[in-house]
Parts: structure tokens; sequence; C-alpha cells
């Protein structure tokens, strides 16, 4: 094989990508090619160390394919903030009491899966299809469902504006039982102040559970919100997983 | 080596090359080969994937009467290279961990 064979063998097999990037794999290997007869190769040795030229497109093919994927999610410098992120909060997890899985989607970004380049015209219309059938059932149960969300956040709210009315309660009615019990009599006084005691008790025990409940729940919205987005814009990018 | 391990060293690699001065392809290769394999094929799309993420960028000069593409790295670039040491360390730290469990 010479040279020329070798580059239009090539640039055949590359006939998916966009010509300008043909041009500019053909210029790379020809810069190498002149280096390294320069330095003393022959046309056949040069050729063998560049390897088969099937090979090798399908390598450069299947590296940019990958590279077009995670380029239209994030670029690879907010992928690396993004791997340092989810270290952070690995180490953060293991010192929360409530445990939250965080979704692993920078991952995602970092498999390096060979894709077919056809892949990108059938990933468009399967997510227009997918946003359609989101919006069919959002129409659907939309109305139940959101009824439904914002009763139980309304009930989490109101339980924990309760628990602090309790603790204030419970201070002002003891105090009040104090300075009225002087004439009404010793033990009810101090039975009275002994509910008043276990009120505020319950009361700042349940201040710190509702405020972990509605952060609880606004990280599952925010986690459920996240899925639907993505089995809207790509179910492929979880089928890459492995 | 595993490959996934592989790429993110050799990204490092290049960015390393390109450290003190700029380089081209031919160079690049030759001087990161003793240390791990990297064939043409490898080199093109990191060089791809480092211009695409602003770690370096290219210029194309004429030389002896044909074309060389030059590559420089970016401030960018060189920052990216220090956190890289972060993860060289915590690299080590899983070798001293493996090694020594083979040796029990």
């Amino acid at each position: 094989m010479t040279k020329y064979e070798w580059e239009r063998e090539l640039e055949k097999n590359l006939h998916t990508l966009p010509k300008d990037e043909i041009k500019r794999v053909l210029e790379y290997y020809n810069e190498l090619f002149i280096d390294k007869i320069e330095r003393g190769g022959t046309e056949t040795s040069v050729i063998a160390e560049f390897g088969n030229p099937f090979d090798v497109a399908n390598k450069i093919i299947a590296e940019t394919a990958d590279l077009d994927a995670s380029d239209n999610a994030k670029s690879p410098s907010e992928t690396i903030a993004d791997d340092r992120k989810e270290d952070r909060r690995e180490k953060e997890k293991k010192k929360d009491i409530v445990r939250d899985p965080e979704p692993s989607e920078t991952r995602e970004n970092n498999a390096s899966v060979p894709k077919s380049t056809d892949g990108a015209s059938e990933k468009k219309s399967g997510s227009v299809l997918r946003a359609l059938v989101v919006i069919l059932v959002c129409i659907l149960l939309g109305g139940t469902v959101a009824g439904v969300i914002s009763g139980l956040f309304a009930a989490v709210a109101g339980l924990t504006v309760g628990s602090v009315g309790m603790v204030i309660g419970g201070f002002i009615a003891a105090i009040g039982s104090l300075i009225a019990g002087i004439g009404v009599g010793l033990w009810a006084t101090v039975a009275q102040i002994g509910v008043c005691i276990i009120v505020i008790g319950v009361g700042i025990f349940l201040f710190p559970l509702c405020i972990k409940l509605m952060i609880c729940m606004g990280k599952l919205m925010v986690k459920i919100c996240g899925k639907v987005a993505r089995f809207i814009t790509g179910k492929t990018e979880a089928h890459n997983e492995n | 080596m595993d490959i996934q391990l592989k790429k993110g060293l050799l990204e490092a690699c290049v960015l390393a090359a390109l450290k003190k001065e700029e380089s081209y392809g031919y160079k690049i290769i030759s001087d990161i080969s003793p240390y791990i394999e990297i064939s043409e094929s490898t080199l093109y799309p990191i060089l791809k994937r480092l211009e695409a993420g602003t770690y370096l960028t290219t210029r194309t000069v004429e030389i002896s009467g044909r074309l060389r593409k030059y590559y420089m790295i970016t401030e960018a670039g060189k920052r990216r290279l220090i956190e890289y040491t972060e993860d060289l360390d915590e690299l080590e730290r899983v070798h001293k961990f493996i090694y020594r469990a083979i040796n029990r």
C-alpha cells in the first residue's frame, strides 16, 4: 500500500464525519508522516506504524462521537468540576443522618462508550416523543398530583409552625399558671407547669424534624424533576452506563 | 493498562509535554512514549478534547516549505495540570493500598 492509498482508505472510512473534520485528520496524519520520513522512516514503515486505515478511522470516529455527546451536556472542565463536587458531596453524605442517594449523572459523561453517529437524529425525535408523553401525563394527572404535593407541603409547614407555637405557648402558659397558681393551689400549679413543660419539649422535638422533612421533600422533588428531564432528553444516556 | 485509567493520564501527559514550551504532534508522541504507550490515533482525539476544553490553542506555521501545527498550553491548561496532582496523590495512595494487599 502506498501513502496515497492509505490516505484514501482512511478518508473513505471517515466519511461519516463532517468534511472539515476529515480534512483536519488527514492534515494531522500528513504532518506526522512527513516528520517520520524526515527522521529516517520509509513510506511503508510509516504507514505500518500508523496501522490499518480501517482501525484508525474507527478509533477516531468512536472518540469523536464520545466527544460530541459530552459536549452537548457540558464542557470537559465542567465535568471535572462536577466530579470534584460529587467527591465532596459523597464525603458530606457520610456525616448526614438522613441518607439521600445522589444521582450519578456526571459518570455518564465520563464513560467513553462508542456510539454510532447516526444516533444523533434518532435521539432528537425520540426525546420530542417522550416530552409529549410527559406533557400528556401532566395534563391528565397534574391537578391531582399538584394538589397532593401542595397538601403535603402545607401539612409539614403547618406542623413546623405548630411546633414553634407549642414551644412559645408552653412557655407562656407555664409562666401564666405560675402567676395565677399562687392563689389556686400548689399541686394544681405544679401539674399545670408540668404539662406546659411537656408541650414545650414536644415542640422542640418536632421542630427540627419538620425542617428536615421539608428539606427531604424538597430534595425529592428536585430529584424527580431531574429524572423527568433526563427521561425526556436522553434515555440513551442511561443505557450507556455499564 | 485499563483504558479509562489511561485516558485521564494521557490528557495530563499531553498537557505536561506542553507545559514548558509549545510542541507539535510528532514531538509530543516522542516525549510521552518513554513513559506510556501512545499512538497517533490515540493522540488525535486527546488533542481535540483538550482544545475543546480550552486547555490548549493551536497555530499553523510554515517550516522548511511545509506546514506544521503547533499546540500551546493555556492558563486554564496549566491550572488543570495542577488540579491533576490531586488525582495523582489519590492514585498513589490507592497503589500503596493495592500493593500492600498483594504482598500479604
